[in-house]
């Protein structure tokens, strides 16, 4: 059982490693559809994520449409909510996840160039975020997988 | 007082408390809120203006609630907002004062938002019945709707476009500023009627030439003329062969006749019947004018 318990949690964090980069190439195409959103067809946010939403996988479309959603629903400003979304993801703190913060402060509050050029620079901290993650899944994934495993191996067999 | 639909929700919490606090004495309905920066609010009903104790106005206040007229989304109002109002989906207009910026000589946006007027609009059903009848006795002609601002010329023309599609004219509604529908997710916020489509946003002109060569309408309806561009749209389209139904501010005939841009406009015998409208007390009445 030890074992087993052991090598979960080690497989668990091989797929947090794999979920990332997914999440992260997911999230740069959810901005890049937003953005085509906001310079070409000059959609208010609300309709924009949501369209962005039904065309997104996965948690990234889940966290458009809750936003969506709570616009003008509730007494928090956008950057508040948009703050919140991200939260919710968990990524971990990196300049990705600084960057998305950052975009939450232009969205919606200037002109479709300035925003565009304001989602540009995110998708571009993303693209980057999802290299460096898909080699660290690649790296790091059986690494730990294995290492629960063995960890898991070594304290039943002192136990025992 | 009486707040129509949804309003109070573009108010944060603290005015639109005070906002509801004050609607219990009286049974009028609300046509305007004014909003000015460390003053309370003051609301407008056809019996006056009255100021709205209990919460003071702060520059935040005035942030928060463009925000949510805007949908947290300038880009998509940025237009209107340089010519100093937005529409909400709701319909209101929401005029803004405060600093004005510029860039290459031109009038850019404003910022630092200091006053605040949210117009109210109104669906009153049963509103043109005292013009209906001879408006259409021998068919529809075109008309001019005129008054002073206030004074319910967009309600008349809504009340008429709906009157005349349900009496099967085929009409297209060129809606600028989204007064008139208030187009909310592709429909209507406001009822015009089975047989009327409707252009939001967009100049009137460029509107009214599209609606032309899509829509193929029998009447043609647009909110305010003010510009001599209008005046080239309402004369591109009568030319066209479709009645129109418009509104103009003026005050009286000889005022009207005083601006150079109505001289064309009357001159031009496009319109054949003005309504005029005036305000006596909470209602309007109506007369009638050959041009």
């Amino acid at each position: 059982m030890i074992f087993c318990a052991a090598g979960g949690i080690g497989l668990s964090g091989a797929m947090e490693l794999r979920r990332r980069p997914r999440l992260l190439h997911s999230l740069a195409d959810a901005l890049s559809l937003l953005r085509s959103d906001i310079v070409c067809r000059l959609l208010p946010l609300p309709e924009a994520l949501h369209h962005v939403a039904e065309a997104s996988p996965g948690e990234t479309g889940q966290c458009f449409f809750s936003l969506a959603g709570k616009i003008g629903e509730t007494e928090a400003s956008f950057s508040a909510l948009w703050h919140e979304a991200v939260g919710g993801l968990n990524l971990p703190q990196s300049e990705a996840t600084a960057a998305l913060l950052a975009l939450g402060e232009q969205l919606g509050r200037y002109d479709a160039e300035a925003q565009a050029r304001a989602i540009d620079a995110c998708i571009a901290a993303l693209h980057t975020a999802e290299d460096a993650a898909r080699q660290s899944a690649a790296q790091k994934g059986k690494l730990y997988s294995g290492l629960g495993f063995t960890v898991g191996m070594m304290l039943a067999v002192t136990l025992y | 007082m009486y707040y129509p639909s949804d309003i109070l929700r573009l108010f944060p919490s603290g005015l639109a408390d005070a906002l509801r606090a004050c609607r219990a004495d009286t049974p009028d309905v609300v046509e305007e809120i004014r909003c000015r920066v460390d003053r309370p609010a003051t609301v407008l009903t056809a019996s006056g203006a009255r100021r709205v104790e209990g919460a003071v106005t702060t520059g935040a206040d005035l942030d928060a609630l463009l925000e949510r007229a805007a949908e947290a989304s300038l880009h998509t109002y940025a237009e209107e907002l340089r010519r100093g109002f937005l529409h909400t989906s709701s319909g209101c207009r929401i005029g803004i004062c405060g600093s004005a910026y510029c860039r290459d000589g031109a009038l850019s946006g404003i910022r630092q938002i200091s006053s605040v007027s949210v117009r109210i609009p109104h669906e009153v059903h049963g509103c043109a019945d005292a013009v209906f009848p001879a408006l259409t006795d021998g068919g529809f002609q075109s008309t001019l709707l005129l008054s002073p601002p206030g004074f319910g010329k967009t309600t008349l023309l809504r009340e008429l476009i709906r009157r005349l599609s349900e009496s099967g004219l085929r009409i297209s509604v060129a809606d600028e500023r989204g007064e008139i529908a208030a187009v909310h997710d592709r429909a209507p916020r406001f009822d015009l009627g089975p047989n009327t489509d409707v252009m939001t946003g967009g100049a009137k002109g460029e509107s009214c030439m599209l609606l032309l060569r899509a829509m193929n309408p029998q009447l043609l309806a647009f909110d305010e003329i003010t510009a001599a561009s209008d005046i080239a749209a309402v004369e591109a389209a009568a030319g066209c062969g479709v009645e129109l139904l418009a509104t103009a501010h003026a005050e009286n005939s000889a005022s009207m006749r005083q601006r150079a841009l109505y001289r064309e406009l009357l001159s031009s015998g496009i319109f054949k019947r003005a309504v005029w409208i005036r305000r006596e007390g909470a209602a309007r009445r109506y007369a009638i004018e050959a041009l």
